[in-house]
C-alpha cells in the first residue's frame, strides 16, 4: 500500500520516465536530495491518485491535512477511517487535538485566511 | 428545524472545502468586467447555494436567483437575464446571478437554451455563478470551458462531527456518542442530511436502531400499506431514507424523495382498487408532489416534516391491501408500447437522417403526418418514391 500525505512529502517507487513526467504536470514536486514527492495543488489529487495507481498497480491510501495546525489529520487512527472515502472528501480535515479546541476556534481559523 | 437555523450566514461558519470557499471568495472580490464566470461542481449538501447566499451576504450583493433546472428555454432565460445585463447599474446594490444546477440545463429539448446561456455568459456585465452536481455530459464540457470552475467535495465526517457537537452545544442538547457517530458516519459527507438525522435524534423520531431508517424501498412501501394506523404508516414512509437494493433509486436524498412518490404512485396504479379511488388518491398523492418540487426548488427542508404525514393522512385508507409494485403499468401494456415505441424510434432516426432534421421535429411534426398518409394515400407515397420525389429509405414505412 503506498500512503500520500497532503501535508508532508511522500516516497514512491520508481515510476518510470512519463508517470513521472505526468505526476510533475499534475502539481506534483519532487525534491530529489531527500527523494520526497509532495503535493502542490491538493484540487488535483484525484488525477494524482490516479497517474499513481495506474503505474504501480498498488493499493493508495491518502492522509488528510488538518486545516487548523496543517500536520497529518491522523486518518489511520480516526473513528470514521471505515467509512471515509478520502478522495471523495475535501481534502483538509481537522486532527483530534485541533478537534478538542471546538468550532469557534475552527472558525477563527477561517476568518484570518480571509484577511 | 436546524437545517433552516443553522444555515451558515457568513462563509466562515462553513465546514468543509476550505479551498474552494476562498477560491470563490477570492474570485468574487476581484471580479471585473470581462472576467470569466464561476461554476461550482459538487455534490448536494456540500454547501454550493449556502455558500452563495453566505458570500452575497458577506460582500453585500443582491441576488437573483434562477433555478436552471425550471428555467430552461432560450425564451425564458433571455427574457430575465438580458434585462438584468443592462439594467445593472440601476440597482442600488451590487447584482449577482445564481444560476442553480446548470446541469439540468440538457437533452435535444433544452439546446436552445443551453446555447443561449452560453451567449449570455460572453455578453455578462455582473458576477455570475452557476452551482452543477454533475459535470459529466457533453454540454458541461463546454459550459467548463468558459468559466472558472471550482469544485466542492464531500465533507469529512470529523468536520461535520465538528459542526454537530457545535449545533447540539447551541441548542443545549446532550445527544449520545453512538447517536452522534451513527448520524455523522451516515450522513456521508452532506451537511444538510447531518442535521436533518440530529434533527430526527432530537425529536425522538428514530433513536439508536439503524434498522429504522435502513430498510429497502419495498420493504418500506409493504409496511406503508399494510399499516394498521396513520402513525405507522407515516414510520413506514420515514424509514424509507435508507439504501434502496432496486438500483433505480439514488443515495441523494432529494432524488429519494421523488422516488418514495414514485412507487407509491407505481402501488396504486396497478392496484385492483377501483377507478374512483385510484383517482382519488392520485389526486392526493399529487399534493405531496407539489410539496416536494416546493421543498426542492425552493430549498424548504423545514417543509419536510409536513411531507410523510400528507401522504398517509390523504391516502391512507383509501390504499389498503395494496401491494407495492415497482413498474408503472402492467407487464403485457408496457411491453406493447415499448415495442411500438422501438418502431417509431427507428423510423425516426432514417427520417432524421434523410430529412437532415432534428429527432424532436421528426416526431412532433413529421410522423403524425406520415401517419396520416399511410392510412389514406399508401399507393401515392409509393409512387412518388419510385419516380424519386421521395427519398427509398422512406419505404421502410410502408
Amino acid at each position: 500500500m503506498i500512503k500520500i500525505s497532503l501535508s508532508k512529502g511522500f516516497t514512491l517507487p520508481r515510476l518510470g520516465k512519463e508517470a513521472f513526467a505526468k505526476l510533475m504536470r499534475s502539481g506534483v514536486e519532487y525534491d530529489k536530495t531527500n527523494g520526497l514527492f509532495t503535493i502542490k495543488d491538493a484540487s488535483k489529487i484525484d488525477s494524482i491518485v490516479a497517474i499513481i495507481r495506474e503505474s504501480t498497480n498498488d493499493i493508495i491510501s491518502i492522509e488528510l491535512q488538518c486545516v487548523l495546525c496543517g500536520k497529518d489529520a491522523g486518518c489511520y487512527e480516526c473513528e470514521f477511517s471505515n467509512g471515509c472515502d478520502r478522495l471523495s472528501v475535501s481534502n483538509k480535515c481537522i486532527c483530534k487535538d485541533c478537534m478538542l479546541k471546538g468550532y469557534d476556534n475552527y472558525i477563527e481559523h477561517i476568518r484570518s485566511l480571509i484577511k | 428545524m436546524l437545517v433552516g437555523k443553522y444555515r451558515p450566514k457568513s462563509i466562515v461558519e462553513m465546514v468543509g472545502n476550505e479551498d474552494s470557499r476562498l477560491a470563490v471568495l477570492r474570485w468574487l472580490t476581484n471580479w471585473q468586467q470581462g472576467s470569466k464566470p464561476m461554476l461550482i461542481v459538487g455534490p448536494p449538501g456540500v454547501g454550493k447555494t449556502t455558500l452563495v447566499k453566505a458570500l452575497t451576504n458577506d460582500l453585500e450583493y443582491e441576488v437573483i436567483e434562477l433555478n436552471a433546472s425550471d428555467e430552461r428555454t432560450k425564451d425564458r432565460l433571455e427574457s430575465i437575464i438580458k434585462p438584468l445585463f443592462t439594467n445593472a447599474n440601476i440597482y442600488s446594490r451590487k447584482v449577482l446571478l445564481f444560476l442553480d444546477e446548470v446541469d439540468g440545463i440538457h437533452g435535444n429539448y433544452d439546446k436552445g437554451g443551453f446555447n443561449a446561456l452560453l451567449n449570455l455568459l460572453n455578453t455578462a456585465t455582473i458576477p455570475i455563478i452557476m452551482a452543477a452536481n454533475d459535470d459529466s455530459n457533453e454540454n458541461m464540457k463546454e459550459l467548463k470551458r468558459v468559466c472558472n470552475v471550482v469544485r466542492f467535495k464531500r465533507i469529512p465526517p470529523r468536520l461535520l462531527m465538528l459542526y454537530l457537537e457545535h449545533v447540539l452545544k447551541q441548542e443545549g442538547i446532550d445527544v449520545s456518542i453512538g447517536d452522534r457517530v451513527r448520524v455523522v458516519s451516515e450522513s456521508y459527507g452532506d451537511v444538510r442530511t447531518m442535521l436533518n438525522k440530529a434533527q430526527a435524534v432530537i425529536d425522538e423520531v428514530y433513536s439508536a436502531t439503524p434498522k429504522a431508517y435502513t430498510v429497502p424501498i419495498e420493504q418500506a412501501m409493504n409496511r406503508f400499506f399494510s399499516a394498521s394506523s396513520i402513525s405507522d404508516a407515516i414510520d413506514a414512509l420515514r424509514s424509507c431514507e435508507g439504501f434502496y437494493s432496486d438500483p433505480r433509486f439514488y443515495r441523494d436524498s432529494e432524488d429519494r424523495r421523488l422516488d418514495k412518490l414514485h412507487t407509491i404512485y407505481t402501488s396504486i396504479v396497478n392496484s385492483n382498487k377501483d377507478i374512483d379511488s385510484i383517482a382519488k388518491m392520485l389526486d392526493a398523492l399529487s399534493y405531496a408532489d407539489i410539496l416536494v418540487s416546493i421543498i426542492n426548488s425552493k430549498r424548504r427542508w423545514d417543509m419536510l416534516r409536513y411531507l410523510d404525514a400528507l401522504i398517509a393522512g390523504s391516502i391512507f385508507y383509501a390504499s389498503r391491501g395494496i401491494a407495492y409494485t415497482q413498474y408503472d403499468m402492467p407487464y403485457n401494456l408496457s411491453s406493447k408500447i415499448f415495442n411500438e415505441g422501438k418502431v417509431i424510434r427507428d423510423i425516426t432516426e432514417v427520417l432524421a437522417k434523410v430529412l437532415h432534421e432534428s429527432l424532436h421535429n421528426i416526431k412532433a411534426y413529421y410522423i403524425p403526418y406520415l401517419i396520416l398518409i399511410l392510412s389514406n394515400k399508401k399507393d401515392y407515397m409509393r409512387s412518388a418514391i419510385e419516380s424519386g420525389i421521395l427519398p427509398k429509405d422512406l419505404k421502410v414505412l410502408l
